[in-house]
């Protein structure tokens, strides 16, 4: 066990937990954000996706100590008063159907939409691949992701 | 003479040409190959650049753990467990096997020794299955 300090959205936790703790276990269980979902636990679904330096990680498998005193954000932590352009699409596609693995979706989605401001059908599913929806929601997911790319584009 | 050195020409021509074939292997598309399956299956944990994530999860870029192609392969199949040290630090993640087929493994391989610096040894389809029934030090299969 040891003493960890963990910043996400912005605010800091402290901790004590074995060093190997996943990350997910300190958002879920020491800070209470729920929105980050446990799916398959060894990296390969992407349900539990979250940004570690605005890069998106699997927090299952990110041993705590590897996320200490850097900055975490969330599903929570996306926006503040109004939703992420992304989570406006997701609306209004329609997207989830079960929904556990949206916040995977739609934090991956971000991430690369900071990277590709306007993705091609080739570039989405490049980047979202890695990300399983047990729903198969797919061309939902795409769709959200170009409206979103509209979205963002319009607001500058 | 002019016959033996139009021939010589046209060999210097012909392995000039080809230098990214080799033994009839295209190099390069399978690098490109590569390249995408990495960046669907490998990238959320080894990083875009191959960098890994101190602390959590090795790098491949620059790596000191790449010398052995027989272990490459069957950590991408079979997965790896147990501490391993890589650029001398101690790393202790389990890594699920991925779903890939002999050429695949080759292609994500062969770009991932030739990347970000590395500068690794050819992989081809046919080495996958000999690799998977070799003997190697120090590895631990998570499967």
């Amino acid at each position: 066990m040891a003493a960890f300090s963990i910043t996400i959205n912005g605010k800091e936790y402290q901790l004590e937990a074995d060093a190997q703790m996943p990350l997910l276990w300190a958002i879920r269980d020491f800070a209470g954000l729920k929105g980050t979902k446990f799916g398959c636990g060894i990296a390969q679904c992407g349900a539990c996706t979250v940004h570690l330096e605005g890069v998106p990680v699997r927090s299952c498998s990110l041993p705590v100590s590897a996320a200490a005193n850097r900055k975490i954000t969330t599903i929570e932590g996306l926006a503040e008063n109004t939703l992420h352009p992304v989570q406006q699409a997701w609306i209004a596609e329609q997207v989830p159907q079960c929904g556990y693995c949206q916040s995977g979706q739609i934090m991956t989605a971000v991430a690369l939409l900071e990277k590709n401001k306007n993705p091609t059908d080739a570039d989405i599913d490049a980047a979202m691949q890695g990300v399983i929806c047990r729903c198969g929601t797919y061309p939902r997911i795409r769709k959200a992701i170009k409206n979103a790319a509209g979205i963002m584009a319009a607001a500058k | 003479m002019k016959k033996i050195s139009v021939a010589l020409a046209l060999c210097c021509f012909a392995i000039i040409s080809s230098s990214f074939y080799i033994q009839g292997f295209d190099v390069k598309a399978s690098i490109k190959r590569g390249k995408a399956i990495y960046e669907t299956q490998c990238i959320a944990c080894h990083m875009a650049q191959g960098e890994g994530l101190p602390g959590a999860f090795p790098p491949l870029a620059k790596s000191d753990y790449l010398g052995d192609k027989n272990r490459l392969i069957k950590i991408v199949l079979q997965g790896v467990t147990g501490p391993m040290k890589v650029n001398g630090i101690e790393y202790n993640v389990a890594m699920a096997p991925v779903n890939l087929t002999d050429a695949q493994t080759a292609d994500v391989l062969n770009y991932v020794l030739n990347s970000w610096g590395n500068k690794g040894v050819l992989i081809k389809p046919g080495d996958v299955q000999p690799a998977l029934k070799a003997k190697v030090k120090n590895y631990q299969p998570n499967n």
